[in-house]
């Protein structure tokens, strides 16, 4: 904890209007992101991990949501900041790679255009700058024969082409903080290998901090410092990486874990399924989130509602029963 | 080996269910040909699960499509048990679909998206009017129940009232309710969560048991394809790479291809080596692919004799066959 702190979320909260109610998407996050570090925010479909990004970003629609809580960047508050003050934010300080290459690139621009329109607005530098400064990224990011590239209209380039053009935009202005939503989803492995490398390298060349959401545990493993594992809406589970693969707490993390098939596993290995699927967040339930599919489930479970507590130096768990304190006894056979 | 194949072998009489035979399928675009499928070969024994994994643009999918006829193939031969698929009529060939199905990467915009479940469902045995009316409606509902969608609660609704893994369990429904021997699946879990995945791959593994069927299962991810595969096989740029028995294949790979995807795939363990990087670049057009073998341009060990020789398929272990002139381990 010697790097000051970059990022900073406290209590956020986000709800959606919708006709049927309001759409409680995240519920009450925390979490804080040092200079050069990154955080791994991993969750299925629908945990709320995409909303939260965006919530941080300031990218959610005014009208139809409410954001409660707090972001603050390097002691700024920026949650519900006016379009102007994010406006210097991003890309300057803030930058977001987007999911789906294929549709965050304009069509009808070409390649070279995109890269120097922040260049050429937040750093003011003049046409000619502004392409040098474009073909040296297109080279950073690993694009061969930028110049032909920098003339190309997104459509003739590929998946991973697009993810790198997608990366050397959001890098153009030397952004502290990186904010990569499902950057490698829908690409190759081999290529999805080349993104990651990529950011990586980058990252670490830069000092830059990283956030990178994904559905795939496999993607933060490896190459992020800390992990937040998200579940309808709450994070049930923040630790560092190392520590949360050797001694996960909450059982929807272990959940998780074991219904991804294994490269290790011999073929055929049956896999645990999680029964059930996620609670409607029209109407949380009342108790853990997660208790209606949860194995060790107990009726306290069902009823209170566990709150985030470090339980170790920087390992925080929601659960009223956890893995660890279970192992050391006979799980399932816990008393409250 | 504990291969179903080989087991099957060993008995001695019996062929195949599907064997592909040099199938090539190309497509036109202007003056340009596009060679998506060219020249695979391989054979799929009665209750045998063939993993076909790639990455986009190899023809994987091509290749299922070519099986069951929905793109023709421009030359080869596909065989099912004593059948040429390739020289049947119209009439003939709708005939033979009840015997082989497939089911597609998107759940929900596979399904008619105005028609309840229990009649998609229901679907082909009144195409094909098996049974009475009563008794389809019978049958239709025993096999929404055994994917585990309840038909009395839930028949009545359209595909959008459903998640993406429940549109999947009504495809697979759809799929089995005419008692197929061979289905070919395409990405089917590819757009599901993993939690749900898990869910959708143990189903059809205890469906495979139940109604013995042979799965041709086309997926890019290596994981999903050993968890499901007796055998798999890997396919670049059009052409095969490798097939061999799924333990093998991924403990020793032998094609440099085969590999470099092990290299590149995330697996969710820090302990494990990081993985980075196997392959630079991305593969060649197949409107122009590199001569010889295709993979040269990208491969680490590639000589002079990969670009003037294409490396025929050939065995190097019971079993293991491989196409490539420098195989790794020899």
């Amino acid at each position: 904890m010697n790097d000051p702190t970059l990022l900073e979320v406290e209590e956020l909260h986000v709800s959606f209007a919708t006709s049927r109610g309001s759409v409680q998407a995240v519920q009450g996050v925390s979490l804080s992101l040092d200079q050069g570090k990154t955080l791994g925010i991993v969750g299925e479909s629908g945990s709320g991990k995409t909303v939260l990004s965006r919530a941080i970003m300031g990218l959610l629609p005014r009208s139809s949501t409410t954001q409660t809580g707090s972001v603050r960047y390097n002691g700024t508050e920026i949650l519900n900041a006016p379009n102007d003050v994010l406006r210097k934010l991003w890309s300057t300080h803030i930058a977001m790679v987007f999911q789906d290459p294929m549709t965050s690139l304009n069509p009808v621009q070409r390649i070279g255009n995109q890269i120097t329109e922040p260049l050429k607005i937040h750093l003011k530098l003049s046409k000619v700058e502004a392409k040098e400064t474009a073909l040296s990224l297109l080279m950073q990011v690993g694009i061969p024969s930028p110049v032909e590239r920098y003339e190309a209209y997104p459509f003739q380039l590929s998946g991973g082409m697009r993810q790198r053009v997608m990366i050397a935009i959001a890098l153009a202005c030397a952004p502290r903080l990186l904010m990569a939503d499902e950057p490698t989803t829908g690409l190759d492995v081999t290529v999805q290998a080349q993104i990651l490398d990529l950011l990586g390298q980058l990252q670490h060349d830069r000092d830059m901090a990283m956030i990178l959401v994904t559905h795939d545990l496999g993607v933060v493993a490896t190459r992020t410092d800390e992990i937040i594992v998200m579940y309808a809406g709450n994070v049930v589970e923040r630790a560092p990486t190392n520590v949360l693969f050797k001694s996960m707490a909450m059982p929807y993390t272990e959940a998780l874990l074991k219904s991804t098939p294994r490269l290790a596993n011999p073929s055929h290995t049956r896999l645990t399924a999680i029964e059930g699927r996620p609670p409607d967040l029209l109407h949380p339930p009342a108790g853990c989130p997660f208790s209606p599919r949860c194995p060790y489930a107990q009726e306290k479970c069902h009823r209170e509602k566990p709150p985030l507590v470090e339980a170790a130096p920087g390992h925080s768990y929601a659960c009223w029963f956890p893995l660890t304190a279970a192992r050391s006894e006979e799980p399932e056979e816990v008393t409250a | 080996m504990t291969d179903t194949a080989m087991e099957a072998g060993a008995v001695g009489t019996t062929e195949p269910l599907l064997s592909v035979e040099d199938l090539h399928v190309s497509f036109h675009r202007g003056s340009q040909t596009v060679q998506a499928v060219a020249g695979i070969t391989f054979t799929l024994q009665q209750g045998e699960t063939l993993g076909l994994v790639g990455e986009s643009g190899c023809g994987k999918s091509t290749t299922g499509r070519a099986i069951i006829q929905v793109e023709r193939a421009t030359s080869g031969k596909i065989r099912f048990g004593d059948t040429e698929l390739t020289a049947l009529n119209r009439g003939d060939l709708r005939t033979l679909r009840t015997q082989v199905q497939m089911i597609f990467q998107d759940p929900i915009s596979s399904l008619n998206p105005r028609r309840r479940v229990n009649d998609i469902v229901a679907e082909p045995l009144n195409i094909w009017k098996i049974g009475t009316k009563e008794e389809r409606r019978e049958s239709a509902n025993a096999m929404l129940d055994q994917v585990g969608i309840d038909p009395y609660l839930l028949g009545g609704r359209r595909p959008r009232e459903f998640s993406g893994g429940q549109c999947q369990r009504i495809s697979i429904a759809r799929a089995l309710v005419l008692k197929p021997k061979l289905l070919v699946c395409d990405e089917i879990v590819s757009a599901l969560d993993v939690s749900v995945q898990a869910q959708i791959l143990n189903l059809l593994e205890d469906l495979k048991q139940e109604y013995n069927l042979t799965v041709l299962f086309i997926a890019h991810d290596l994981a999903v394809v050993k968890n499901v595969s007796d055998r798999v096989a890997v396919m670049y740029l059009g052409r095969l790479c490798e097939i061999a028995p799924s333990d093998v294949l991924y403990e020793a790979p032998a094609h440099h291809y085969t590999a470099a995807l092990l290299a590149s795939a995330v697996e969710p363990d820090p302990e494990t080596a990081r993985s980075s990087a196997a392959l630079l670049g991305e593969p060649p057009s197949p409107i122009n692919p590199p001569s010889g073998c295709r993979f040269r341009t990208r491969c680490p060990r590639a000589e002079p004799r990969c670009a003037e020789e294409v490396p025929e398929m050939r065995q190097i272990a019971s079993g293991h066959q491989v196409a490539c002139h420098f195989p790794i381990g020899n």
